[in-house]
């Protein structure tokens, strides 16, 4: 069990790596093509690793790691740690930091949708906050996507703006993020959860989620996930700043992301906490901020030819290589 | 701000002079998956360069170990000369089945006595599980019903080592010491085989 884990770890920084390298060397800046490509990272130890294990189960034989495979993990038990071998106490150390980090993002996901600690019942339709909501998504073009099945306004003073459903997609919205927002702000911040509901997103995020739950202890799958997340962002990011509200979109990140117990994907973390919070926190801010200042500059990314060629040769590049890594 | 009813922006196409082509494209693939290759090759090789273990070759803690992963039974000398010190200092075995054992003198570090075996039917002891050697001379002797084979090896550090192979019924069996022919013939002699 143990070695499949590693195995599993070990595949997925293999193929993160090579991804990685070729996202860079390729240009890929269309965050829809990275999110494909990290895609490859995160299903590879999931598809690969599970059917070569079981496909393939010579690929351990010593016939196999010493002459054809281009890395045995197995060859690191030689070197002791603690009189344990080191491949292992690699796998238990990098399972034990890929369990804290799905944990750390897998409790709030969660916990939003079953456990929210909001009300369940939203203002009606009547209220001046709900008419607020309801003008300014009235005013985002439609070529943005279309509109949500339903807008849940909630009475509450914390941030919360998220859009969640698939089939039947909804909106839920705090009075305490109103507030916070101008009407242009209001308005670009709706625009962003109504083109993540036109890609799907909501879909992909558990999509992402049942591969996190799958690979909970793999480090390298959880912290591509993130990158994933990011990606799926700036999708949504390019589809309002493509209708010119870039700037009050980076207006909406900025006061919602400074905000203590917020609840949406346009804010991060606020600096508290002990130190290894703060320096996350730290990170995050930074991030918050090149999110704003790509928004402010209206940058679109630039798009290669021959997408379905890069997918098929990572693909490739991909299969080969965790063939080889056992 | 362009007004509402306007159709979503297109990708923007990378200019020309940044467009990366089809050939540029695998060439760059190619470089990456060579590059990881070598570099999966390297971080493998590390550990053996480390602890000086050829590839193919695992250590075992004792020889009831590595009786136990060779399937073999490791022929022993009845006699032991009083400068070999036992335990033996290390156990290998490769992954074409051979299997040694390196004895130390008693006073001073360097090994002095190797027993090897070899699967039968195996063109030898592999190569990694002995010492680096150059074979000087070798000659044929039959000594009781045993057909052997003599030689004379010299060790990386210059020292000469006799040497003894033949092959038992079960296996292939190399008895390497640091000393004379006659003392190598007396240890080879009481093996067991």
């Amino acid at each position: 069990m143990i070695a499949a884990a590693g195995q599993a770890i070990l595949h997925a920084t293999v193929a993160a790596l090579v991804i990685e390298a070729l996202v860079r060397l390729w240009r890929v800046e269309d965050p829809g093509e990275r999110l494909a490509l990290r895609a490859l990272a995160i299903g590879a130890p999931i598809v690969l690793t599970t059917a070569y294990l079981a496909a393939a189960p010579w690929r351990s034989a010593p016939w196999f790691t010493d002459r054809w495979a281009l890395f045995a993990g197995a060859n690191w038990n030689h070197v002791h740690v603690s009189g344990v071998g080191f491949a292992t106490a690699a796998g238990l150390a990098l399972s034990a930091a890929g369990t804290a980090l799905y944990l750390r993002d897998a409790v709030p996901f969660l916990a939003d949708r079953f456990v929210r600690a909001v009300p369940d019942d939203g203002l009606p339709e009547g209220h001046p906050a709900w008419a607020r909501v309801a003008r300014a998504l009235a005013s985002v073009p439609d070529a943005v996507g279309p509109r949500p099945s339903t807008v849940t306004v909630l009475d509450l003073e914390a941030p919360v703006l998220l859009c969640t459903g698939v089939d039947r997609t909804a909106i839920v919205v705090s009075t305490g993020t109103i507030a916070r927002l101008d009407d242009e702000a209001l308005r670009a911040a709706l625009a962003h959860e109504v083109a993540h509901l036109a890609a799907r997103d909501p879909l992909t995020g558990w999509w992402l989620m049942a591969a996190r739950t799958l690979q909970f202890f793999n480090p390298v799958v959880q912290i591509v996930a993130r990158q994933a997340i990011q990606d799926i962002e700036r999708r949504a990011d390019l589809a309002v700043a493509a209708r010119g509200q870039g700037a009050p979109l980076a207006e909406a990140v900025h006061r919602l992301s400074s905000v203590a117990d917020v609840h949406s994907d346009l804010a991060l973390p606020s600096e508290r906490g002990h130190l290894g919070d703060r320096l996350l926190a730290s990170a995050h801010r930074r991030a918050v901020d090149a999110r704003c200042q790509l928004l402010l500059e209206n940058h679109r990314p630039q798009v290669q030819p021959h997408r379905a060629g890069r997918l098929l040769l990572t693909g490739a590049a991909v299969a080969v290589l965790l063939f080889l890594v056992v | 701000m362009p007004p509402e009813s306007a159709p979503p922006v297109p990708p923007a196409p990378a200019p020309a002079g940044q467009r990366i082509g089809l050939g540029r494209l695998v060439l760059t693939w190619l470089l990456v998956v060579a590059a990881s290759a070598v570099a999966l090759r390297l971080a493998d090789a590390l550990p053996r360069a480390a602890l000086n273990l050829p590839r193919g070759v695992t250590r075992a803690a004792d020889v009831a170990e590595l009786e136990r992963a060779s399937g073999r039974r490791m022929p022993m000398p009845a006699y032991f000369p009083d400068t070999i010190a036992w335990p033996p200092a290390d156990a290998r075995l490769h992954t074409s089945g051979s299997a040694a054992i390196w004895c130390r003198q008693r006073e001073g570090r360097d090994t002095a006595l190797i027993v090897a075996t070899a699967p039968r039917g195996a063109r030898g002891v592999a190569d990694q599980v002995l010492p680096a050697s150059v074979e000087l001379q070798r000659e044929q002797a039959v000594r009781g019903n045993r057909a052997l084979a003599v030689s004379r090896v010299r060790d990386a550090d210059g020292a000469v080592w006799q040497q003894v192979q033949w092959q038992s019924a079960a296996q292939i069996v190399l008895v390497r010491y640091r000393g004379t022919l006659d003392e190598l013939l007396k240890i080879a002699g009481s093996v067991n085989d």
